[in-house]
């Protein structure tokens, strides 16, 4: 018999709401929050895509979680406190592999690309996620959770604290926390980096809840003042039609595959990094990375040239 | 899934996006500062020359100095600006009416742009779009 574990997200929803309200009142009196009405209303309006489409495909995901569990499971751990602690890090730790492979293969981006799609940051941009989430190989990285053997009820709960644990981080109104939560825990500062889309800041901090992921695996990058965040993609949607805005990078697969010349390229349209093209004529981050630190090279080549020599300064 | 609930969150979020348009009202169109800062932010190494800025300033096409064969073309989605660097194989068709423009765009999210340019700027515009479109590709706007 599964245990029966209550939805966090679901309790949640009514302090969501609350806190959006909150945050565009404080943004409206102090400005330091921004929204835009039809922004705001299609990334809600995705986040309640989202429960839709995660509560058609739920019973999917909870048979075959319960199969793995069920047949493969290396030990029997029960439901102590401390297998849901120990399930709320691993899930954590998966969440980070799931995020940066979101990011590095752009089957996985098809799905996740909603959530970054907004030029705003704020509390709605949080809940601004993936219809298709489903549709991904992502529920891969979860297994050997299971095979270690967290009950999956346990694990679909700590997935939901997870959750409820990033919305907050999508602010703009909270500048920096104390110096060591900001060392273990993933924060607004550190996530506003991640939404970035300057060329600095791409492809860094897929953390969840602890940014140790990050420091650990080499992908924490620091939030810097002289360097101010521009949200959005590297390509931004000119859009707000909901449907286009949830399917746009799929259909780009499908079409790119489509016109792919052999298999090697319909393949790599699926899981190279986005922006991969054969010729290379659409740029993927790294691209946009080594132009960037080729501009900064070059900048401070001419900075040094322009400056005066020690002799000529006396 | 629980119906109330969705509905419950349908209503909450129309009501909390008509609070956001209404505190935060779009205010400022393109201009050509704003056009040419957003296109270098875009592609920093091109060096953009003339705006052309539709009425309404919500489009905004630019001149490239140092890529003949490309333009810059930015859309005001809400309060921010969307870019693109448009070749001839970007632009399906175009459509040109008494003083309306008309592009059809490969590009999912905006597959039609459509703008209107103030009389002593609209043949600049034009030719500067003409300047990558190809006339095959050119139909006329009922």
């Amino acid at each position: 018999m599964p245990l029966d574990l209550p939805k966090p997200t679901e309790f949640a929803v009514p302090a969501f709401i609350f806190f959006v309200l909150l945050e565009m009142v404080y943004g409206w009196k102090t400005g330091r929050a921004k929204f835009e009405g039809k922004d705001s209303f299609v990334s809600l309006l995705m986040g309640v895509g989202s429960t839709v489409s995660g509560a058609i495909t739920a019973s999917i995901a909870f048979v075959v979680s319960y199969w793995v569990w069920e047949n493969f499971a290396i030990f029997d751990l029960g439901h102590a406190p401390w297998v849901f602690a120990l399930a709320f890090v691993l899930d954590d730790l998966a969440y980070y592999w799931i995020h940066r492979v979101g990011h590095r293969s752009r089957w996985m981006w098809a799905a996740h690309v909603i959530h970054h799609s907004s030029q705003h940051y704020n509390l709605t941009t949080a809940l601004r996620q993936t219809w298709t989430g489903q549709f991904t190989p992502a529920f891969l990285f979860k297994w050997p959770i299971l095979i270690l053997g967290v009950e999956p009820a346990i694990l679909f709960f700590c997935v939901g604290l997870n959750l409820i644990y990033q919305f907050w981080i999508h602010t703009e109104a909270i500048d920096r926390m104390p110096r060591w939560f900001e060392a273990v825990m993933n924060t607004p500062s550190h996530h506003r980096v991640h939404h970035a889309n300057n060329p600095k800041y791409l492809d860094s901090n897929y953390a969840g809840v602890f940014i140790i992921w990050d420091k650990i695996f080499g992908t924490y990058v620091p939030e810097e003042k002289e360097e101010p965040c521009r949200y959005g993609l590297v390509r931004d949607l000119g859009t707000f039609n909901p449907l286009r805005v949830a399917f746009h990078e799929w259909w780009g697969i499908i079409t790119d595959m489509w016109h792919a010349k052999g298999v090697r390229n319909k393949i790599m349209f699926l899981l190279a990094p986005p922006g991969w093209t054969p010729d290379g004529s659409r740029k993927t981050s790294d691209m946009i990375k080594a132009e960037w630190r080729e501009r900064e090279s070059r900048k401070a080549q001419q900075a040094e040239a322009a400056a005066p020599s020690p002799e000529q300064a006396v | 899934m629980d119906l109330g609930l969705t509905l419950g969150s349908l209503l909450a979020i129309t009501i909390l996006a008509l609070i956001a348009a209404k505190l935060f009202p779009v205010s400022s169109g393109l201009d050509e500062g704003r056009v040419k800062r957003n296109l270098k932010r875009y592609e920093p190494d091109l060096e953009f020359g003339k705006t052309y800025v539709a009425t309404g300033g919500k489009i905004a096409l630019a001149e490239i100095i140092n890529r003949p064969d490309v333009i810059g073309l930015t859309h005001l989605l809400g309060d921010r600006v969307v870019c693109r660097i448009l070749t001839a194989s970007d632009i399906k068709r175009v459509h040109r009416g008494r003083a309306k423009l008309a592009i059809e765009l490969n590009d999912f999210t905006q597959p039609e742009i459509s703008m209107v340019f103030p009389t002593d700027v609209a043949a600049d515009a034009e030719n500067l779009l003409n300047s990558i479109s190809k006339p095959a590709e050119t139909a006329h706007a009922a």
